[in-house]
């Protein structure tokens, strides 16, 4: 009688182990995890330029010669941006033994007002995240004179980079306020992010 | 229970447990490849990008040869982390020997994938649709393959009458 259970009882346990094992391995449900991983992405690319036209006695009497619509650049990113512009040269070229300055090129963006190019890299527009194709155009001035601009053939590149901007907008509190009490600073209007 | 009665009592609970169908995943989770900005302007990017091989396979073992269906569902409205709200339906699928035109989005509901008989295996390619409005992070979205076969008839339905076979004679 004691043999008989001794065989009974794996042969019970086999078959409810084998239960176990359809019960839990018999699924007809299967889960798949779909992952990515998406960077800070951004592009920026010149989309078009325009040459400056000859000079002529007028434009040396007025002291310049510009062109709207210089460059358009096209920008897209899914970070908080800025666009700056530099340039590494110092001088736009030699003539008659005389350099010209790369300060006298200048370039607005809208309607702010020209500001020279320099080695320094100059915040041209900046936004947040989530822009696509944004275009951005820039009016470029060459600053001529009579002494200090000798006949020359002369060419010049402005460089651009788009970086992402850690800096946040501050949103003004109403414009009556701003007007009466905070007048529009330039650096105040900005506050470094936490990050 | 005398052991006639053990052993068809036994048999009753474990053969329809053997005969269930079931489905399997030649994997539990799918890397897309990295977005590059040519991805985020043409607004998505596939889980097959960079190989023509599909990545999914879903095998359907079904012992009693009977029909089944294979579905496809979640249960998240909204990629992990949730606070970024990209929604579910911007994930997509179609059979890899479906037309690019099939891709469909990934609902709370069970939408069907295929239908077949007995045993086999159907390739699943995946879309996701992105832009440059995704801020970065580390997306994650959890679907469910549902396979369902049809009732299991361990008797044969028709069963040849005896009478017949009497008559023959």
């Amino acid at each position: 009688m004691g043999h008989r259970k001794l065989v009974k009882i794996p042969g019970l346990s086999i078959v409810f182990l084998f239960f176990i094992y359809n019960f839990t391995y018999n699924q007809n449900t299967q889960s798949l995890s779909l992952e990515f991983s998406l960077l800070p992405v951004q592009k920026l690319f010149i989309e078009n330029t325009k040459s400056f036209p000859p000079i002529n006695a007028s434009d040396y009497e007025a002291n310049n010669i510009g062109i709207n619509d210089a460059v358009t650049l096209s920008v897209s990113s899914n970070v908080p941006w800025k666009v700056v512009i530099f340039t590494n040269q110092m001088n736009l070229y030699k003539s008659f033994g005389k350099y010209k300055p790369v300060q006298k090129f200048q370039w607005r963006s809208g309607a702010k007002s020209f500001q020279s190019i320099s080695n320094k890299p100059e915040v041209v527009l900046q936004g947040e995240a989530g822009v696509k194709d944004l275009k951005i155009k820039l009016d470029y001035r060459l600053k001529l004179d009579w002494k200090n601009t000798p006949p020359g053939m002369w060419g010049f590149r402005p460089e651009f980079k788009i970086e992402r901007n850690y800096v946040q907008f501050i949103t003004p509190k109403s414009k009556m306020e701003s007007k009466t009490k905070n007048p529009p600073k330039k650096s105040s209007e900005f506050k470094k992010s936490p990050k | 229970m005398n052991k006639r009665k053990l052993f068809n009592f036994l048999i009753a609970i474990i053969l329809p447990y053997y005969l269930i169908g079931q489905i399997q995943l030649n994997r539990f989770v799918l890397f897309f490849p990295v977005p590059t900005a040519i991805d985020l302007d043409r607004g998505f990017i596939e889980s097959n990008n960079r190989s023509s091989v599909s990545e999914i396979t879903v095998n359907v073992n079904n012992p009693s040869n009977s029909k089944y269906n294979i579905f496809i569902l979640t249960d998240q409205p909204y990629f992990s982390p949730i606070n970024l709200n990209k929604p579910h339906h911007d994930l997509l699928w179609k059979l890899s020997s479906a037309s690019e035109s099939l891709y469909r989005p990934v609902s709370l509901q069970k939408s069907k994938i295929s239908t077949g008989k007995g045993s086999g295996s159907v390739d699943i390619d995946f879309r996701l649709k992105l832009g440059w409005n995704n801020p970065p992070a580390n997306y994650r979205l959890e679907v469910v393959f549902i396979l369902e076969t049809e009732e299991i008839h361990i008797i044969k339905k028709n069963p040849k009458p005896i009478l017949d076979d009497l008559k023959l004679h």
